[in-house]
């Protein structure tokens, strides 16, 4: 991990058909539709899953080396033709709207009612800057993001900027996948022969546009080709290329986080027992934080399948087994340091992270990069 | 120097979404409203002036936005809370240990003495980590709402992490059950799947709660049965069982304890409002949604009521006694409105009405069909009936609008979304359509409805409309001129479906073929009395669809079409 500092390959998956688009123990044959069950899309940890299963039946990589090193994050996703301008979530500093875009600032406290620009007032300048003084403002709090992907291209594009260029370079997004029911019959294992009960289930299907594929980050490659993936039985075809050590996304991990930064993953920290918005590690900077955040986020995965589980028979080794069901900072969080962090993500220490046998940082759980919010030093 | 203190907690919209029963609804409603009163109660008991929410003496629909003047401490608000809730569990828990029938020692799920003060039990962590409180302070009542506002934005929640399989209800948490959290032993694996002594001791922990809960009132108390009876019993009595829980729901602790406070003698010792106030009242029925029974579901809220707060609050700011008095008569108002508006159960004669909650300026109730013994003869409501009933729903509030404008000179609205869903679409997400649509109605200029009409697939169609052009439905004319219920909606359904299908309406724009309006406006038109036309002179356009362009137009257009021709269809065609 020490030595790892950059995501060499990419890699994406383009369904064949419809993919999965449900989570958690829902669908029943009562409750045909799950919707508040929905989970798209698949977290990384379902491409490592995938990974170390491939690696297991047709061993390309030494495994214990695998174990230990892999580092894989996402989701991400892009054009089919252009799979290195994927998109991100947009940091929630940025508002954009259909018509209209907005951004939170940092302003200094109010005083008689009216917010201080800063810079302005007599006691303000970057060198004092002392974050308990400031308070986060927006113009208009009445628009309502409709957009939440951006090209990683434009990372320190401000909202205005990323409006402006909504239709003349797609720098924004809506997510390109639907939810669609999908009747689905449940066939024998050894037999094509729907199974007698409860045979046929409505699935909470997803549809992604044809154009566009998912993408992931790892430092391994994985053998191009076709994979379950994401549940259900439905296959993907999984291709990797390499990622250019000059790309975006690398340039902005290089970079050392100062005073702001924006998840976009799912930001997972925490104890075994429970879940937290950031690391309650003694070294985590968290006296006078402030954040940008929403509600949790369900995070759970199913792990890969131990020694022991495969020797228990085919049938557990086909479902694996269900990770610690944990809460997550939602994609877009927004952090600002009261002092400069000075590290990047990939110096962040294994210890902030929540371990599972591994720590979860390797799932690229709280992938986080610098941001420029207006009112905070840069 | 006067002092203002805003108060909120969440999660509201979620705790209540967590549902598949009426009863969860029912429950969750009045836990929330329950810790709001406790923290009214305690500041008045501190001798601080509630603001807002107004009739602070009734518990019932008490919404969760509290204003109080004068410095209700936040430390004070956090332990009035958490204690309250800390309450509502202990007795929860005790009542299940007290009653189930399983050796008080086979319970690992709440911290045993000795933890006491050091480690928590899973109860205990529910007891801390269920509430994200919001709090905020100011010398104006608009400054303490925005301080509440700024202090929000980074959240306060802590997560409760799981292990095993999760509740059955939600996909996530434990689920509770008296092994719950038992200290593994050397070399066990905390994810390992339960053996099947385990799953049955699971399964006849749920079966005995589910059995004892259907009557509570005969079996507390009594000797507890068998796994193998409770099975049989099942077997033999399938209709009779699982009016609070059903034999093979799995619930989380926060779950379980919406059910359980919904029975009368829980409520009591919480002294809570209890679902039958009276022994008298009639059973409590969950709502019918036998096959073929659809149910119409409506939320509704007040549109940009903190905006309203603010104005009122900050209209005089050199009397600022005058501002805290227009805010309490506008809370009272509310809460009266929203208390009149709960007692509105007779006001649907097609089927049955409920309303779950009615807190002030936000609603939220159901349209169904009565359950009944005999399902042949069970009345089915009617889309038709439900949408007459929709059309008339702003009466209930035309007073209200009357009196805010009278007294306050204020312009108030609602904006609701009303879903219309097919028996097999799960209740939890009936409410997620509910608030999507509530949402969308906000959206497009609020004061208006987004009807959702959701199939069992779990699709469906929308449209939104202001409520003052809801009518517009109505006005539909088939081909032989026939109206309201007699209409054939099938004439333009088909119509409208072959332009579709030869592009000659389209709803997509591709390279070269935009979307053009004119030819489904002159459709619409000729079904709907020169409909079209009149909205372009009188330049209503902007006003029912949001935008003017060609495209807007032509899908409001056509979800106008498929919502009618969902709802307005008389069902014989």
């Amino acid at each position: 991990m020490a030595t790892m500092s950059k995501f060499e390959y990419l890699i994406t998956i383009s369904p064949l058909g419809l993919m999965y688009g449900s989570a958690g123990a829902f669908l029943s044959p009562e409750n045909l539709v799950g919707r508040s069950g929905s989970k798209f899309p698949p977290d990384a940890a379902t491409v490592a899953g995938l990974f170390f299963n491939a690696n297991r039946e047709n061993q390309f990589i030494d495994h214990e080396q695998l174990q230990q090193n892999l580092v894989i994050t996402g989701p991400f996703w892009a054009n089919r033709d252009t799979p290195k301008q994927f998109y991100v979530p947009i940091p929630w500093y940025k508002i954009l709207g259909d018509d209209d875009s907005d951004e939170w600032t940092l302003l200094e406290k109010k005083h008689n009612g009216q917010p201080i620009e800063s810079g302005k007032s007599e006691s303000s300048s970057d060198t004092q800057w002392c974050l308990g003084r400031h308070e986060w403002h927006r113009n208009n709090k009445d628009l309502q993001p409709e957009y939440s992907w951006q090209l990683i291209d434009n990372w320190e594009f401000s909202a205005n900027q990323l409006h402006k260029n909504k239709g003349t370079t797609q720098a924004i997004a809506k997510a390109p996948w639907e939810f669609v029911s999908f009747l689905h019959p449940k066939i024998r294992a050894d037999e094509r022969h729907v199974v007698e009960q409860d045979g046929l289930f409505l699935e909470n299907a997803v549809q992604l546009d044809r154009q566009y594929c998912l993408v992931y980050l790892s430092n391994y490659e994985i053998p191009d080709g076709w994979y379950r993936f994401g549940g259900e039985g439905h296959l993907v075809e999984l291709e990797t290329q390499l990622l250019p050590e000059k790309h975006k996304i690398n340039l902005l991990l290089e970079q050392k986080i100062q005073h702001a930064c924006a998840l976009i993953t799912p930001g997972v920290w925490g104890s075994n027992k429970l879940s937290y918005r950031y690391p309650k590690h003694a070294s985590f900077p968290r006296k006078g934080m402030k954040l940008l955040t929403d509600k949790a986020i369900p995070y759970r995965y199913r792990l890969g399948h131990n020694k022991k589980d495969r020797e228990q028979g085919e049938e557990k080794y086909k479902t694996g087994r269900l990770s610690r069901g944990r809460y997550a900072m939602p994609p877009g969080s927004v952090y600002v340091f009261k002092h400069p962090l000075n590290m990047n993500w990939w110096d962040f220490p294994d210890e902030w992270f929540p371990k599972e046998g591994f720590p979860l940082k390797h799932l690229g759980c709280s992938l986080c990069l610098p941001v420029k919010i207006q009112g905070v030093p840069q | 120097m006067t002092e203002y203190t805003a108060i909120t907690f969440a999660p509201v919209q979620g705790f209540i979404e967590k549902s598949r029963k009426l009863r969860d609804l029912y429950g969750a409603s009045i836990v929330l409203s329950y810790l709001s009163s406790k923290l009214v109660e305690s500041a008045l008991s501190q001798g601080l002036e509630v603001i807002s929410p107004g009739l602070p003496n009734l518990q019932k629909g008490m919404p969760n936005r509290i204003l109080i003047k004068g410095k209700f401490e936040r430390n004070d608000v956090e332990k009035v809370l958490l204690d309250e809730w800390k309450k509502v569990l202990v007795i929860c828990r005790e009542w299940i240990e007290e009653n189930l029938g399983f050796p008080k020692d086979n319970y690992s799920w709440s911290q045993t003495e000795e933890q006491k003060g050091k480690q928590k039990g899973e109860w205990e962590r529910w007891e801390s980590y269920t509430w994200e409180i919001f709090w905020g302070h100011g010398n104006s009542v608009d400054r303490a709402m925005e301080d509440l506002e700024t202090r929000k934005l980074k959240r306060g929640w802590t997560g409760i992490n799981w292990m095993g399989e999760s509740s059955s209800l939600t996909g996530t948490d434990a689920i509770a059950w008296h092994q719950l959290g038992r200290t593994l032993e050397k070399g066990e694996d905390p994810g390992r799947s339960l053996t099947p002594e385990e799953k049955d001791a699971l399964e006849l922990f749920y079966r005995r709660l589910s059995w004892l809960l259907d009557n509570p009132d005969y079996r507390v108390g009594k000797p507890h049965l068998s796994l193998q009876q409770l099975r049989d019993y099942e077997e033999s009595k399938p209709e009779e069982i699982g009016k609070y829980i059903a034999p093979n729901e799995r619930l989380s602790i926060p779950e379980l304890v919406k059910r359980l406070v919904t029975y009368d003698a829980i409520a009591d010792e919480i002294d809570m409002v209890k679902l039958k106030p009276t022994k008298n009242d009639p059973e409590f029925k969950d709502i019918n949604r036998n096959a073929g029974y659809w149910t119409a579901w409506f939320m509704g809220d007040g549109d940009k009521v903190g905006d309203k707060l603010q104005i009122l609050a900050t209209r005089n700011p050199d009397n600022l006694e005058e501002g805290d008095r227009n805010l309490k008569t506008f809370t009272d108002l509310m809460r009266n409105w929203g208390k009149e508006f709960e007692k509105q159960s007779d006001s649907f004669t097609a089927g049955e009405m409920r309303v779950i909650y009615a807190g002030g300026d936000d609603f939220l109730g159901v349209l169904y069909s009565k359950e009944s013994k005999n399902q042949e003869n069970a009345l089915k409501i009617k889309p038709s009936d439900a949408f007459e009933w929709l059309r008339k729903l702003p009466i209930y509030w035309e007073q209200l609008q009357k009196d805010i404008d009278d007294r306050l000179k204020l312009q108030f609205t609602f904006s609701v979304g009303f879903v219309w869903a097919g028996h097999q679409v799960p209740q939890r997400d009936i409410l997620q359509h509910c608030r999507e649509a509530e949402k969308r109605a906000k959206s497009l200029g609020r004061d208006r409805v987004t009807i959702r009409v959701v199939f069992n697939s779990g699709q469906y169609v929308q449209w939104t409309c202001p409520w003052d052009y809801l009518d517009i439905l109505t006005k539909y004319r088939d081909r032989n001129q026939k109206t309201g219920a007699e209409a054939n909606w099938n004439h333009i359904y088909s119509d409208w479906a072959q332009l579709k299908a030869r592009h000659a309406i389209r709803l997509q724009t591709t390279e070269n073929n935009p979307i053009v309006k004119d030819i489904a406006l002159s459709l619409f038109d000729l079904y709907f009395d020169n409909a079209a036309d009149r909205f372009r002179k009188q330049r209503k356009w902007v006003y029912l669809t949001g935008k003017i362009d060609d495209e807007t137009i032509v899908k409001w257009l056509d979800d106008l079409i498929e919502i009618g021709w969902q709802l307005c269809r008389s069902s014989s065609i």
